[in-house]
């Protein structure tokens, strides 16, 4: 079993709307509600992202099924924009590509700067790599052995 | 799918009683969205001077645990602001986030759904309405 989604990002609501269309694919693959909740918001992060920092890109969803027979879905956001400079400033909740988020500001410029560590903490794995040719972030949710077993 | 995403884009903020606001919330709720959130639901209570601001999450199943910690913060707000805040609609698993991460739940106000919001809020309003009456009387 192998499909695969791959969605232009260019707006929020493209973000948004991507982030509808992993739900659907998470719960097709056989994710719980809580594990597609996840991935929905992974991929809403990573696409908004992209709008914010790369003016845009692609997500790519894939569902696909492991050599240890386990079902898998992966969300690729790959865009063209500039690397990130201090990956762990990056990754601190409550910190920007500028660095900390003062109190006061945290409203005003549309975002908690928690998104990359929400990223971290909803997915099951994550991987980024950057190059000259852009950057990837790799976000993995597999699906729970004995449910895949129940449902087949 | 282009009429969900601009659901999940808006925050609509309804005056469902005199001076009761309730911003119910539905579809993603990601880093960017809450501070949306969190600026015009605050906006609104200074705008309409309301008392009290019902934050409806029934339609979430999932939130990050600084998400929750962020909406845990506005509700706090809120209170600043001299307006009482009620969150609905928390389900279990939002339930369990929240206790997880630790964050103080003390002046929390959280009911089942909307209408025990309401049903309490029309209460107090009585009683602070008949309060004063009995004792001048």
């Amino acid at each position: 079993m192998a499909s695969e989604r791959r969605l232009p990002i260019q707006t929020r609501a493209d973000a948004l709307g991507g982030a509808r269309v992993v739900r659907g694919m998470a719960l097709e693959a056989g994710l719980s509600a809580v594990q597609a909740g996840r991935a929905a918001l992974v991929a809403c992060e990573l696409a908004s992202n992209m709008v914010r920092h790369a003016g845009g890109g692609i997500l790519i969803v894939r569902e696909r099924t492991k050599r240890d027979g386990r079902n898998e879905l992966m969300i690729v956001a790959h865009d063209t924009g500039p690397e990130i400079p201090d990956l762990d400033s990056a990754f601190r909740d409550g910190s920007s590509a500028a660095g900390p988020i003062a109190p006061e500001l945290l409203l005003s410029r549309g975002g908690l700067g928690t998104g990359l560590g929400a990223i971290v903490r909803l997915a099951d794995a994550l991987e980024l790599h950057q190059g000259a040719s852009g950057k990837a972030f790799v976000a993995r949710f597999v699906l729970a052995g004995d449910r895949r077993r129940a449902r087949d | 799918m282009q009429q969900a995403a601009i659901r999940d884009l808006s925050t609509p903020i309804i005056e469902v009683w005199g001076g009761v606001l309730c911003l119910p919330v539905v579809g993603i709720v990601d880093s960017q969205r809450s501070a949306e959130m969190t600026e015009k639901l605050l906006e609104s209570i200074v705008v309409k001077q309301a008392r009290m601001a019902i934050v409806d999450i029934t339609g979430i199943d999932v939130m990050d645990t600084k998400t929750a910690d962020h909406f845990i913060k506005m509700a706090k707000a809120v209170r600043l602001l001299g307006a009482e805040c009620f969150l609905s609609g928390i389900n279990p698993g939002i339930a369990q986030t929240l206790t997880h991460i630790g964050v103080d739940l003390v002046g929390l106000r959280t009911v089942r759904n909307l209408r025990d919001a309401l049903q309490i809020y029309l209460r107090e309003a009585e009683r602070e309405r008949t309060t004063p009456a009995s004792k001048s009387a």
